[in-house]
């Protein structure tokens, strides 16, 4: 366990210098994302109205994942259901390629849909289940296209190159499907997120959607959890391609260039007065549109929440740093968030893999000198030294999602699943948490702010007081 | 089998593994250590969410050439390091997947050579054939088998070890709270095993007089490893104190196998049954609840569990209650306990279509069941969550559904679904 030694604070140029000279060991296991290639196919494959993914193999290869991640989508947007040959000891001996097929037969007899996508495990394919046959042999009898991608995680590979596998081969057969693209001018299509699925997707889509259409830029499809299988062949019509999280869609993006030389975006979560500003930039410069958001009545708004926040900040609090928890994609965004409040980022909870997934962000955060301090360190004992530490010192404010925080830092406290944090949307919510946390303009009783603080922040040793109660 | 049978198994059953890691993270400081592909840790990060552990697991990838070649090498290259750097006081688990399994990958030949038999070390074979089920009995009898050495002394009070269903419903601790309550009423010591306990209380397991099991379907096997080697009796309930009549049949049943004297018994039932009808007063005023119960016998259930514990709560739901039809729906079946026949107005659902056609037809208002059955339809239900898995609801909770204070619960449960 690492959470014995203290923690030491470095600079993300050092960091991936020495990721660059092997020295940082971010192996797969350190993912925060460990689960195996399969379960990222599977994530994208069961995205979509129309497309039926079928796992041959053993149920527990589905079952725990369908619950905790497949199960947990918003049952309105897509119910996928989960479909498993459910191979036993039996059938690793005289394999189930039969079960497989007649499976594949009742689902389009079924459901008809539009393709059917079959994924192999490591069963599967240890024992060599004959796919690529039935794949053939039932082209005429169904309906629906069969797709088949070998998704087994003895391959190695881990459950983001199993996502981006996936992506790959559904834009091979949309190239497959596709005769000549009718690209429409200044139009994009958007790669949510990984966990999609959620309240909040229709909120930030309203929100992105305002930013982009300022500029006369189309949503042309948004790639997400019930994406119909129409729109899914409607991919190839935009002019270029942009992603929320951009470790999620890069791989498919960059593919996508190289199919249908559609242009890409490495940027993504517009959070914050600049971080919004410099996305809506971006995407301009890459469509080669000009950028009227900054005579808009909405960056207007955002710079004056953004002056108002800092002054709360400034004058009610001691707070000099921002402590950014498990900085991925979304974590790194936070850093611009940090500069407008004029705080310095302090990236925390760094694990070794996600300074390889998020490479590409960081060096261009770097390039533009936005060089954060960043902490290797992925333990929660971490925030209970950091509580001891600041006793005596000034208060770190610290942004991490809510299902992890227990401590009694003042922290904005985001749901990652509910609460918007892009665009103007999202200035709103950090205003609210923070005038929440520090008073607002309108609280001009002082007193009432310290009493909080008291009440909140102070330790309590509540048995002491009982035992000296009890003693009177 | 049809497609539809195919999707309610994924839906209600778990692997092995998934068991396996519910009965680990049973254990304060222990960790678990995943041979196979990276696709296993699902199993283990939900069982986790399951019993609300933090994750502390260690898992070292399988791939291809592993599996071809030499995999075994490269376990003993991990494990040799990870033994000597060992300092948590809970055991150490180590759990096969289901492609080391396949090749045969002869694990218990390398720890013996390279592991000290001093070491707490657990190695459960996990693979993918059996269900979670398997994977519990599997870890609970490794375990006994790794720590139960010898049968230290014999203590003056009576004492037995009883075994729940770990992890298989999401107030399986608050039952196991209120079983031990019952028993340490009689003057009965009890030691919950996997519950909590350190290395030190395993050790303690062969002393105790009988070995009582809440479900019969778990800790069997363990049981009987006691029980021949170290003369701890091994007790099969024939019921599970679900509902008042429930609880009283089980502790007649418990007075037999222990032989306790039934002015204690009937003591105990007295007691606590004036206890039970006291709670309820307050809870639901006498008219409220008389008109809940009227409305009762309009309304139809359906139970969808194991069989065992959804003949339990048929009886429960008829007998007790007063409902006067339902239906019933065994996701698993133990085949030794073939009980559900003998519930008169409860029609057994033996095909999945029926389960299917009831969803979509049926106005069922009160459904005891696990969560997972939403997923089979599009209407809003009103589910109390007496089973497992869990789809989505990952929680513990605390308050009991079997015993005397289950029944409160249960009740309580059952009357405002009938209000909503």
């Amino acid at each position: 366990m690492h959470y014995n030694q203290k923690p030491s604070e470095w600079n993300l140029d050092e960091l991936m210098t020495w990721l660059d000279l092997g020295f940082i060991p971010d192996t797969d296991n350190t993912d925060v994302e460990n689960y195996c290639s399969l379960m990222g196919v599977y994530d994208v494959i069961s995205m979509f109205r129309g497309i039926i993914p079928i796992v041959h193999g053993p149920l527990g290869c589905v079952s725990s994942y369908y619950s905790t991640r497949i199960a947990t989508r918003l049952k309105e947007v897509i119910k996928p259901i989960p479909f498993c040959t459910c191979m036993d000891n039996m059938d690793v001996v005289f394999g189930a390629i039969e079960r497989l097929e007649n499976m594949i037969v009742e689902v389009d007899s079924l459901y008809h849909p539009k393709a059917i996508c079959i994924l192999t495990t490591c069963v599967a394919e240890m024992i060599t289940e004959d796919v690529e046959t039935i794949k053939n042999r039932l082209k005429d009898r169904v309906g629906a296209d069969i797709i088949y991608i070998k998704s087994a995680g003895i391959s190695c590979k881990g459950f983001r190159e199993g996502t981006d596998d996936a992506f790959k081969t559904l834009i091979d057969y949309i190239d497959m499907k596709t005769e000549a693209p009718k690209v429409k001018k200044n139009s994009v299509n958007l790669f949510l997120r990984r966990v999609n699925g959620k309240s909040v997707d229709s909120k930030m889509l309203a929100e992105i959607e305002k930013l982009l259409n300022l500029n006369g830029i189309t949503l042309n499809t948004v790639v997400r959890v019930g994406m119909s299988y129409e729109e899914l062949l409607k991919i190839p019509d935009a002019e270029g391609n942009i992603s929320l999280c951009y470790t999620y869609g890069k791989e498919a993006m960059k593919y996508l260039e190289q199919k249908f030389e559609q242009k890409f975006l490495i940027g993504s979560y517009p959070i914050g007065l600049s971080g919004t500003f410099e996305w809506v930039d971006d995407i301009c410069n890459m469509l080669g549109v000009q950028n009227k958001f900054a005579f808009s009545e909405e960056y207007k708004q955002m710079q004056e929440k953004t002056a108002f926040l800092k002054d709360v900040i400034q004058r009610h609090c001691q707070v000099k740093r921002l402590f950014i928890w498990q900085p991925g994609e979304k974590g790194l965004a936070f850093v611009k968030v940090a500069e407008d409040l004029g705080l310095e980022p302090v990236l925390i909870g760094f694990t070794y893999y996600l300074l390889r997934t998020t490479r590409e962000t960081i060096i261009k955060m770097i390039q533009s000198g936005r060089n954060a301090k960043a902490i290797i360190r992925g333990h929660s004992k971490l925030w209970e030294e950091y509580e001891e530490e600041y006793e005596f010192k000034e208060r770190p404010l610290l942004v991490m999602p809510k299902k992890f925080w227990v401590g009694n830092l003042p922290c904005i406290n985001i749901d990652f699943f509910r609460d918007n944090i892009i665009g103007l949307g999202g200035l709103e919510l950090l205003h609210n948490q923070i005038v929440e946390m520090y008073g607002g303009e309108d609280t001009k009783d002082i007193s009432l702010f310290d009493r909080y603080f008291e009440r909140r922040y102070e330790k309590v040793n509540w048995c002491e007081k009982i035992e000296n109660i009890e003693e009177q | 089998m049809n497609i539809n049978d195919y999707v309610i198994k994924i839906l209600s059953n778990r692997s092995s593994m998934y068991g396996a890691s519910l009965v680990a993270s049973e254990f304060d400081d222990s960790s678990i250590i995943i041979w196979g592909p990276r696709g296993c840790t699902s199993q283990v990060i939900e069982a986790m969410n399951v019993q609300r552990q933090q994750f502390d697991y260690y898992h070292f990838p399988v791939n291809e050439a592993d599996i071809l070649t030499n995999g075994i090498s490269t376990l003993k290259k991990n494990i040799v390091p990870m033994v000597q750097g060992y300092i948590n006081k809970g055991p150490m688990f180590l759990f096969l997947g289901d492609s080391t399994q396949l090749v045969s990958e002869n694990v218990e030949g390398l720890l013996d050579g390279n592991v000290s038999h001093e070491f707490p070390l657990v190695f459960v074979s996990t693979g993918f054939q059996d269900n979670e089920y398997d994977g519990i009995n599997e870890t609970l009898f490794s375990i006994v088998k790794r720590f139960c050495k010898e049968k230290t002394k014999k203590s003056g009070n009576l004492m037995i070890n009883v075994i729940p269903d770990v992890g298989l419903s999401p107030h399986w601790k608050g039952d196991v709270e209120e079983i031990v309550r019952i028993l340490n009423r009689l003057g009965i010591q009890v030691n919950v095993f996997p519950k909590r306990m350190e290395i030190k209380h395993l050790r303690q397991l062969p002393n105790a007089d009988a070995t009582l099991l809440l479900n019969p379907s778990i800790g069997m096997k363990a049981a009987k490893y006691l029980e021949s080697n170290f003369g701890v009796n091994v007790i099969v309930p024939s019921c599970i104190p679900i509902g008042i009549d429930g609880t009283k049949k089980w502790l007649n049943w418990l007075q037999g196998e222990l032989e306790i004297e039934q002015e204690i018994i009937d003591k105990l039932i007295q007691d606590e049954e004036e206890k039970f009808f006291v709670s309820m007063r307050p809870g639901l005023r006498e008219e409220n609840y008389n008109l809940r119960v009227n409305q009762i016998k309009e309304k139809k259930f359906l139970v969808c569990d194991e069989d065992f514990k959804a003949a339990q709560l048929c009886r429960f739901l008829v007998k007790e209650i007063g409902f006067s039809s339902g239906y019933v729906y065994s996701t698993i079946n133990t085949e030794k306990h073939n009980i559900l026949v003998d519930i008169e107005k409860v029609k057994h659902l033996k095909e999945t279509k029926e389960l299917l056609e009831v969803l979509k037809e049926e106005d069922v208002v009160v459904i005891l069941a696990s969560d997972w059955i939403r997923e089979l339809t599009d209407k809003e239900l009103q589910i109390i969550h007496t089973g497992g898995p869990t789809v989505k609801k990952i929680t513990l909770v605390s308050r009991p559904f079997w015993g005397f204070q289950g029944a409160l619960y249960l009740l309580e449960e059952i009357l405002n679904c009938i209000a909503y």
